[in-house]
């Protein structure tokens, strides 16, 4: 083989890694382009594997099949469509999953694509693709600590070793929290910030 | 690539150490008058003598230039990673650029503007190495959740192209090894692309190995052939039979891609490669389901005994059809050497009575079954079938490499077999309830028949030297 030929070949190789490599965002950046933006609520994840390294570990309202109206019966491995419907506090919250891409969907509903399958706490979830968040290192400190005051306000307080059942008790002031992302015509979604409580990330 | 059975050929099939041996000699034969001077010219030119002292310069330069490579790509790694939180994501992706497209022209200047093949090619490979880590980079920049196994699998894909652009072996075993990565990932993870691994092994890595000579990234594909169809074959049957069904139907497959590539092809040195990882692979199989409690604990756990079709199509029935069609468009060539088709049958027939050890397994015949009225590791009358089956496999591979050995005057192929035997012998020893007595007897008969069979070998290895000379 030529040099010359060598060289054409390689540079096509060469070309290809970049052309992979810049694939990777290119759904993201469409659905961040394109996308309608949508604010979804962010359900309790276990405290010690949420931060993993330089990322946190992101689960949603939107993430438990059992949040959802019972309609189709979804396998592991199957792609799934979630669609979700406007609440009063400005977030989308589960309606219906289905097993096919949704049409005549009000201005009211909206939907996210994504995989049924077991995740990372050991149960059936759906994963979106938008379950870990890269945390800045100015910023990691101040969000581990915000989530983890989160999802400890959430916890149940432990029932009474003796005695008549008390009544239950108020749950405690908690800020509220939540993802913005964006989603595409495909359903594909794209994180685009965290909002625990008064703050903002990034 | 040079034809089969010319000078050249020769010269590169050959081992290093036999070529040293051989250039040390020629000058003592003519100086003794044994060898006439266009004789020591021919054998110079054959088996390339005069290439020996640049190539394993070479070899060291490459060593050198790998290890240097590694270490620099690291350094920058490092360096990048210390900064990385302060950087904008813009400037991140510039590096990250800069750095994948940097490493492979450097590289490819210095192999072919410069002459310096060596660091070229270490830099080329340590490019496909940062191109692996741009993937990821990319994926970290952008908060990009995926399917784990799916970066693998785009690395994968751009290491064979460099691969196959170049011809380099090291960047094929490097997308052999993360492709490998991404298999198992699609099978275990809920993919769906698993079925191509197998295909993308036989029709673009094994091609590479041929195109490169290169026996390491050959026998590797061959490896990575055989743990793909056990791990297909085991998917959805959830049992180990099932396994060992893909792990012999694979392990027969390449044996018999060796036989072909020896007498079909035009790169018969590294037919060697494919049938030592056929036969190991099946010896290994042999030799793991040889034990009783594999297959009676198996017997205690209820559940699915096949997987579906398609799967079984792919892990057991393609390897074993295409083996079939290899071995015999093989053996219909003329045979130079009549004993290595003996021994080619008894691999067949070890290969026959693994896959019916499987199939004789209880609750194999039937897609669910329930077993669960045996203790525990004890040993259960119905699998006895396939226990002494699996056993006679090992036995006959054992004997195969020992026939191999003595017909072939190959002391590796010999001592390997009669090892294996003895391993078999004490392993059945030490597996069921003996006296100690007989224990010992059998450690005896062991130990007095390796030294004897050994020493009746040698002995016939001398004579025949002794003959030639």
């Amino acid at each position: 083989m030529s040099r010359r030929t060598t060289l054409i070949l390689f540079s096509l190789a060469v070309g290809l890694q970049a052309v992979i490599v810049a694939l990777v965002p290119a759904g993201k950046y469409l659905a961040l382009s394109r996308g309608r933006p949508l604010v979804l609520k962010l359900a309790p994840v276990d405290p010690y594997s949420m931060m993993s390294g330089y990322y946190a570990a992101l689960n949603y309202e939107v993430s438990s099949p059992s949040a959802f109206k019972p309609s189709q019966n979804p396998q592991p491995g199957d792609t799934v469509y979630a669609v979700v419907r406007k609440g009063e506090d400005g977030a989308w919250h589960p309606e219906t999953l289905l097993l096919h891409k949704p049409s005549g969907l009000s201005p009211e509903q909206a939907f996210l694509r994504g995989t049924f399958r077991p995740n990372r706490w050991g149960g059936q979830g759906i994963v979106y693709g938008i379950e870990s968040f890269y945390i800045p290192e100015e910023d990691r400190e101040d969000l581990n600590r915000a989530l983890a005051r989160r999802w400890e306000a959430q916890r149940l307080p432990p029932p009474p070793a003796v005695g008549p059942p008390a009544p239950p008790a108020p749950p405690p002031p908690s800020p509220p929290s939540y993802a913005e992302v964006k989603v595409d015509g495909s359903g594909r979604a794209a994180l685009v910030a965290l909002r625990v409580g008064d703050k903002r990330f990034p | 690539m040079t034809e089969k059975g010319s000078g050249g050929d020769q010269g590169w099939n050959m081992s290093a150490r036999f070529r040293g041996a051989l250039k040390r000699e020629v000058p003592r034969w003519l100086d003794s008058g044994i060898l006439p001077p266009e004789s020591a010219r021919a054998l110079e030119v054959r088996y390339r003598l005069g290439e020996l002292e640049s190539e394993g310069g070479r070899l060291l330069a490459a060593f050198i230039f790998g290890i240097g490579g590694l270490l620099l790509g690291g350094g920058v790694l490092a360096f990048v990673a210390a900064h990385w939180a302060t950087l904008g994501a813009a400037f991140k992706v510039v590096l990250i650029f800069s750095g994948l497209l940097g490493f492979h022209a450097a590289g490819f200047y210095l192999w072919h503007f410069r002459n310096w093949p060596r660091l070229g090619h270490a830099l080329v490979l340590t490019g496909c190495l940062v191109y692996g880590a741009a993937i990821g980079l990319m994926a970290q920049v952008f908060n990009v959740h995926s399917e784990w196994q799916r970066g693998f699998g785009g690395w994968a894909v751009g290491a064979l192209a460099v691969a196959w652009a170049v011809g380099s072996s090291w960047a094929g075993l490097l997308a052999l090894g993360v492709g490998l990565v991404w298999f198992n990932g699609e099978l275990f993870d809920y993919g769906t692309l698993w079925w191509a691994f197998p295909f993308l092994v036989a029709g673009l890595i094994v091609p590479l190995a041929f195109r490169c000579r290169s026996k390491a990234l050959h026998f590797f594909s061959m490896v990575a052939l055989v743990e793909a169809f056990a791990a297909i074959a085991g998917k959805e049957g959830e049992s180990s039979p099932s396994v060992l069904m893909g792990w012999a139907a694979g392990g027969f497959l390449v044996w018999t891609w060796g036989e072909f590539t020896e007498s079909r092809t035009p790169c018969p040195a590294l037919a060697g490669s494919a049938r030592v990882a056929g036969v190991v692979a099946l010896a290994l199989g042999a030799y793991a389901w040889s034990f009783h409690w594999l297959w009676s604990d198996w017997a205690l756990h209820s559940g699915r005994a096949v997987g579906n079709s398609a799967e079984w199509l792919i892990s057991v029935g393609l390897p074993l059809l295409a083996g079939i069609g290899l071995v015999a468009a093989a053996w219909l060539a003329p045979a130079a050497d009549k004993s290595a088709r003996r021994t080619g049958w008894v691999v067949v027939a070890a290969c026959v009575l693994l896959l019916l050890s499987v199939v004789s397994a209880p609750g194999m015949a039937s897609p669910y079954r329930s077993y669960d009225y045996y203790g525990g590791g004890a040993f259960s009358p119905e699998v006895a079938l396939p226990v002494v089956l699996a056993n006679l496999a090992a036995f006959l591979l054992a004997g195969a490499a020992v026939l191999s050995g003595l017909s072939g005057e190959r002391r590796g192929r010999f001592w390997a077999g009669s090892l294996f035997a003895v391993l078999l012998v004490l392993s059945r020893f030490l597996e069921y309830e003996t006296s100690l007595l007989l224990k010992s007897m059998a450690f005896l008969a062991c130990g007095v028949l390796v030294i004897w069979g050994g020493t009746l070998f040698e002995r016939r290895l001398r004579r025949r030297e002794v003959a030639h000379v």
